[in-house]
């Protein structure tokens, strides 16, 4: 197996397939951190049953990488620097308890529908055909997702409260999943990206804000609208040794009657490879074995 | 927690609380006492008859469809799966006495086992006696 530097290939397409894949893997490995600890059996099935999903989406966009610039998966998932991962700062974040881990999932799958329908019109065939298989899938994600929402948004007084306190918590990093690529002018204009972020950031958060006011929770949006660009820490310092930085989000508003967002992203997170105290923690445990073991197969 | 999550609570629930002191944190979100039971049934293909696949606890109809899919169809077991509530399923009264208790065992198959024998064995003495049987034997085809 080839190690050491990464091939130099300079072709915009790594950068998005990267994001995409990355995400999946790494919601993925979160929740596979549930196996065995949800409140029960069933749901803890389904959990795991997603969390297989997601990484098996990652699976085919590292294969689509593969193919261009002909690292193989395996290093593509568990061979990379910690700054090289392109994951959106939501996906990394610890699950906190069963109401945090379900905000996440809802907020993610949402985004995550937005961003696939998009792409279902791309240039790019290989990833045009991927994300029509993989909407098969996350619609049960979605379902799922929803289904949960319902039950604890109209919940007991507690299960409502902590749901709501989760996503108040998570709309920032989740604002993140829509953080421009660097190199998004380029799949643009070639229409490989059919949309830019921001515009799926502005048609994800008038549907995920619709679901919130009709369930009565929209206040967990106008947390955000209070202090619009809200900074959330990222940090690759260490690591890559540059100065800590923050990424700054789009705050959130209403107008006319829809949710929307107000200002744009600043700064650098996950999709520029700087990432959350958080991730260095899930990165040290999901490479550990590919790194004590260079070319272990399974 | 954020700042900004204690003030949306406590602008918009915070007010339920009020004067009745904090509430109890119950182990988990789900309470046992609301799980129901459901019976999982599966189709191996399109044109199978259901069968039962097993069982599954749900808070309610929608989660027992979602879930029932994860706990007994995840590795392509069938083609089609259903849910039925156990609380909506009845059993018939008094089991033990199905299919009778007296014998009537002329109605089953194996009440006319040896009928062909002895009939054979009966025309044969008939013939000997140069009598013949000629009305056809119940249910024969032509004769």
């Amino acid at each position: 197996m080839r190690r050491g530097p990464v091939p130099a290939v300079d072709d915009p397409r790594v950068g998005l397939l990267l994001a995409l894949a990355d995400d999946e893997l790494i919601l993925g490995h979160r929740l596979s951190e549930w196996t065995g600890w949800v409140p029960y059996i069933e749901e803890d099935l389904a959990m795991s049953s997603i969390a297989q999903d997601e990484m098996a989406h990652a699976r085919v966009l590292f294969g689509i990488v593969s193919s261009i610039d002909r690292r193989d998966e395996d290093r593509l998932a568990l061979g990379r620097a910690p700054e090289e991962y392109r994951n959106a700062l939501l996906c990394e974040r610890p699950n906190g308890d069963f109401a945090f881990t379900l905000a996440r999932h809802w907020l993610y799958d949402t985004a995550d529908a937005v961003r696939l329908e998009s792409l279902a019109s791309s240039t790019f065939a290989e990833l045009r055909d991927a994300v029509a298989v993989f909407r098969l899938e996350e619609r049960y994600h979605l379902e799922h997702a929803r289904a949960w929402f319902e039950r604890l948004a109209g919940g007991p007084v507690e299960a409502r409260h902590r749901f709501a306190a989760a996503l108040s918590a998570a709309l920032p990093d989740a604002i993140s999943v829509f953080e421009p690529l660097p190199e998004e002018q380029a799949l643009l204009s070639d229409g490989t990206l059919p949309e830019p972020s921001e515009t799926l950031l502005g048609r994800w958060l008038g549907e995920a804000g619709q679901a919130l006011d009709e369930a009565g929770l929209d206040y967990v949006l106008s947390g955000g609208a209070a202090e619009p660009g809200e900074m959330i820490p990222t940090s690759a310092g260490e690591i890559a040794g540059e100065e800590r930085s923050v990424l700054r989000v789009p705050g959130v508003e209403r107008r006319d009657g829809r949710w929307m967002h107000a200002g744009s992203f600043a700064g650098a997170g996950g999709r520029h490879g700087r990432h959350s105290e958080d991730f260095a923690a899930l990165w040290g445990e999901m490479t550990g074995l590919y790194r004590e073991h260079p070319g272990a197969r399974w | 927690m954020p700042p900004a999550v204690t003030k949306a609570i406590e602008g918009r629930e915070g007010r339920l609380e009020q004067g009745a002191g904090p509430l109890p944190r119950p182990a988990c979100a789900l309470s046992w006492s609301s799980m129901e039971v459901f019976e999982v049934w599966q189709r191996r293909t399109p044109g199978d008859p259901l069968v039962r696949a097993g069982s599954i606890k749900a808070p309610d109809l929608e989660l027992a469809l979602l879930l029932a899919r994860e706990t007994h169809f995840r590795h392509h077991e069938g083609a089609e799966c259903w849910v039925a509530h156990r609380g909506r399923m009845h059993a018939v009264a008094h089991p033990e006495t199905m299919g009778g208790v007296t014998d009537r065992s002329y109605r089953r198959q194996d009440g006319y086992v040896g009928v062909g024998a002895r009939h054979k064995k009966l025309s044969e003495a008939l013939r000997a006696r140069g009598l013949t049987v000629d009305a056809p034997r119940p249910g024969a085809r032509g004769g």
